[in-house]
């Protein structure tokens, strides 16, 4: 009797231990987060500003309590890991980006990677280690066109990676077709480039010229400014006397405000579309002020740089920005492509019901099948590619907005389907 | 006609403008080379350090503009002095150490701001005064002729200031002839670390006059460096004249090759005027340094 009793016990007390270990385990589930990594380059402004976008996303969904993860039955919260790769940074070579990356991969063990690294160079070399640890990337910065071509090259292999963001050919098939759009309103088929005399700008000025050229638009004139040009006059001039109607400047040296400055106060008459990153956020009217007025910009991807109308998701992006009360953005291109990033992850965890840490290669197939709305219109991926889509129509897809200066705000100008005004001539030139 | 005019008044307004933005950045260099023979390599790490401290001044701690220049001049300059009875004295008359010290010293400063994060576009000082005047079809902004102003109200103080005061004449006596200098009871320590304090707080001065043209960046202290120095050779390092003159051609020949072929040989005439003036008269145009070399 006495044997029976103990046995009884000892059966309570076991069983009490095990309650007492489901429920300690389960709630150590609900609380474990699912890490994301951030390895990126922090001196650059766009990278600053795209953290603080992850991190926007972080707090918005933490604050309902985190993703649901259906085979965990657990919602749970996310946590950002960073690692500087400062690939953005002159002189700090690729192999340095990926050790940080690969460091970061091995300490932190991320479920996923969002924004990846700055320059092209590394987010190519980067492509391997990503396929190495079969590590689904999000990635939001890189814009080189090569990204898509190692992915066709084994699609298999590096099907982890995701560009969730424009590329450089949707960039520049944009600017083309905004320019063009001035063709249309005011018959203007005549430009002039400055461009900084480095090889990014000189690309980027040859790839326009190829496409307004085949627009049937003229390039009258090309002058490559050296770095530290602190006077555009003589450069001005030349635009002035060549009948241009549309001055193109590209570059991101500190002396470029000087030229869009000289524009105005020589009243060039021209139209100005600036290729400059750091016009194309709400914070540049803070610092140049009505000498921005009339300057076209292109801050990509749409709705990035200023809210638009037509993109609901940007009004509220910017909103929210606002009211957490973040600092401006110093450079705004690709920070909405971070935040969308995050609710990429989280739709297709929850679709999935697992994270993707779990089975990356199944997780996959889930990202492929995105179709949310985001910043920039409807977020999708071509699966020949895992390149986010994008065309002139945000019910179909992402879009990118240009946008003229008028009076300290960004106004949608182009193109038709979202934009909020006609581009006005500069009152110098009418 | 109308055409021909147009661009024949733009290249003489901004022919002037920018030779004297030139001789803005140099005037600080070379007064201090002249004076105590220190090439003060740091000279476009103050420019840059007076900017930024005025945009502090200004956007972080509310004081008026006015005063924050006259604060950034003043910090600056203390800065200077306090670079030569610091670092300097001890590397007197060792020229490869003193060219190294004040590099370093530049290096520290640059590199110190950039890890701050001083480096973008945020940092842009405001003009004096916004928009621009017509003068003979050419649209000029009124910054750029303030700057003129500037440039010129300079030189002439600094002329006054080294032949009226007794601080300017010691500065002189220094400049011709050290060791009598000396034996006259002129303290050359003394007079050698205020030519840095003035040299370093005019290179503050140009960096107000010139910095609201564009933005500030950390950038810009290296670049300041090299025009500074293209002028002082081209005209003479210890030379106000020599940097007046020199300003002018290289000025002029920028605003000139810009205008009649492309703009990207802007840098090869600044520096190839270096090569030419090192070939043909080392001490550069009024320059001494080497006077006795280039007779024999």
């Amino acid at each position: 009797m006495k044997h029976k009793m103990h046995l009884k016990c000892l059966t309570t007390v076991f069983l009490a231990t095990l309650g007492v270990m489901f429920l300690y385990s389960g709630a150590f589930a609900q609380a474990k987060p699912i890490v994301l990594g951030l390895p990126s380059s922090f001196f650059q402004p766009l990278v600053k500003s795209g953290r603080l976008a992850v991190e926007l996303a972080i707090d918005e969904i933490n604050g309902t309590g985190g993703i649901f993860v259906k085979d965990e039955k657990v919602k749970r919260p996310l946590k950002l890991v960073t690692a500087d790769t400062r690939c953005g940074e002159p002189g700090t070579p690729v192999h340095a980006a990926l050790m940080a990356v690969d460091k970061m991969i091995a300490d932190e063990k991320p479920d996923a990677l969002v924004i990846a690294p700055f320059r092209s160079e590394a987010m190519v070399a980067t492509l391997d280690l990503i396929s190495k640890y079969k590590m689904v990337t999000i990635q939001t910065i890189a814009q080189t066109p090569k990204l898509i071509e190692i992915f066709q090259g084994d699609p298999e292999k590096y099907k982890y990676w995701f560009r969730a963001t424009t590329n450089s050919t949707y960039v520049g098939n944009t600017a083309a077709r905004t320019v063009d759009a001035l063709r249309r309103q005011f018959g203007h088929d005549k430009f002039f480039t400055i461009a900084q005399d480095t090889l990014w700008a000189k690309g980027s000025a040859d790839a326009l010229k190829g496409r307004l050229e085949g627009l049937g638009w003229k390039m009258v004139g090309l002058e490559l400014a050296p770095v530290g040009t602190n006077d555009f006059s003589p450069i001005l001039s030349k635009a002035r006397s060549s009948g241009a109607q549309v001055l193109y400047v590209v570059g991101d040296m500190p002396t470029l405000p000087v030229c869009f400055k000289q524009w105005k106060t020589m009243k060039i008459p021209t139209m100005l579309f600036l290729d400059f990153a750091v016009v194309t956020s709400n914070k540049a009217w803070g610092m140049y002020g009505e000498d921005l007025d009339y300057v076209m910009v292109l801050p990509f991807p749409g709705g990035t740089g200023a809210p638009v109308k037509a993109l609901p998701q940007s009004a509220y992006f910017h909103k929210k920005w606002a009211d957490k009360k973040l600092p401006g953005m110093d450079d705004p291109r690709t920070v909405s492509s971070a935040y969308d990033a995050v609710y990429i992850l989280k739709d297709a965890i929850e679709r999935a019901g697992f994270v993707p840490s779990k089975d990356p290669d199944k997780f996959v197939g889930f990202i492929e099948k995105t179709d949310m709305m985001g910043v920039s219109g409807r977020i999708r991926f071509d699966k020949a590619t895992h390149q986010q889509i994008f065309n002139g129509d945000p019910k179909e897809a992402s879009i990118i907005v240009a946008y003229q200066w008028r009076a300290g705000k960004m106004v949608p100008v182009f193109p038709d389907i979202v934009a909020e005004a006609k581009v006005e001539l500069a009152p110098w030139m009418k | 006609m109308g055409g021909f005019l147009w661009g024949f008044m733009e290249i003489v307004i901004y022919g002037i403008t920018n030779s004297v933005t030139l001789a803005l950045m140099a005037i600080g260099f070379s007064l201090t080379f002249g004076i105590s023979g220190v090439p003060n390599f740091a000279h476009g790490a103050f420019y840059l350090l007076g900017g930024i401290l005025t945009w502090i001044f200004i956007n972080q701690l509310g004081i008026p503009y006015l005063f924050s220049a006259i604060l950034s001049v003043i910090i600056v300059g203390l800065l200077g002095f306090g670079l030569y009875w610091g670092l300097m004295l001890r590397l007197r008359g060792m020229v490869v150490n003193e060219v190294i010290a004040t590099l370093a010293t530049a290096i520290v400063i640059i590199e110190v701001l950039r890890y701050l994060g001083f480096s973008g576009f945020t940092y842009v000082l405001p003009e004096f005064i916004k928009g621009s005047v017509n003068i003979g079809k050419a649209w000029l902004d009124y910054q750029r002729i303030f700057l003129v102003g500037i440039g010129v109200a300079l030189i002439i103080i600094l002329y006054f200031f080294t032949h009226r005061t007794r601080v300017g004449l010691s500065f002189r006596a220094i400049a011709q002839n050290e060791r009598t200098a000396i034996s006259l009871g002129i303290d050359s320590d003394r007079t050698a670390a205020l030519s840095l304090a003035f040299g370093s707080a005019l290179a503050v001065v140009a960096g107000l006059a010139i910095l609201p043209l564009g933005s500030i960046d950390t950038e810009v202290g290296y670049d300041i460096l090299i025009y500074a120095l293209a002028v002082g050779i081209v005209g003479g390092l210890e030379s106000v004249p020599g940097i007046v003159l020199a300003s002018f051609i290289l000025g002029f020949c920028q605003i000139l090759v810009a205008t009649f072929f492309k703009a990207q040989w802007l840098t090869v005439v600044t520096l190839g005027a270096i090569v030419l003036i090192l070939a043909v008269k080392p001490s550069g145009i009024f320059g001494k340094y080497k006077e006795l070399e280039e007779r024999v």
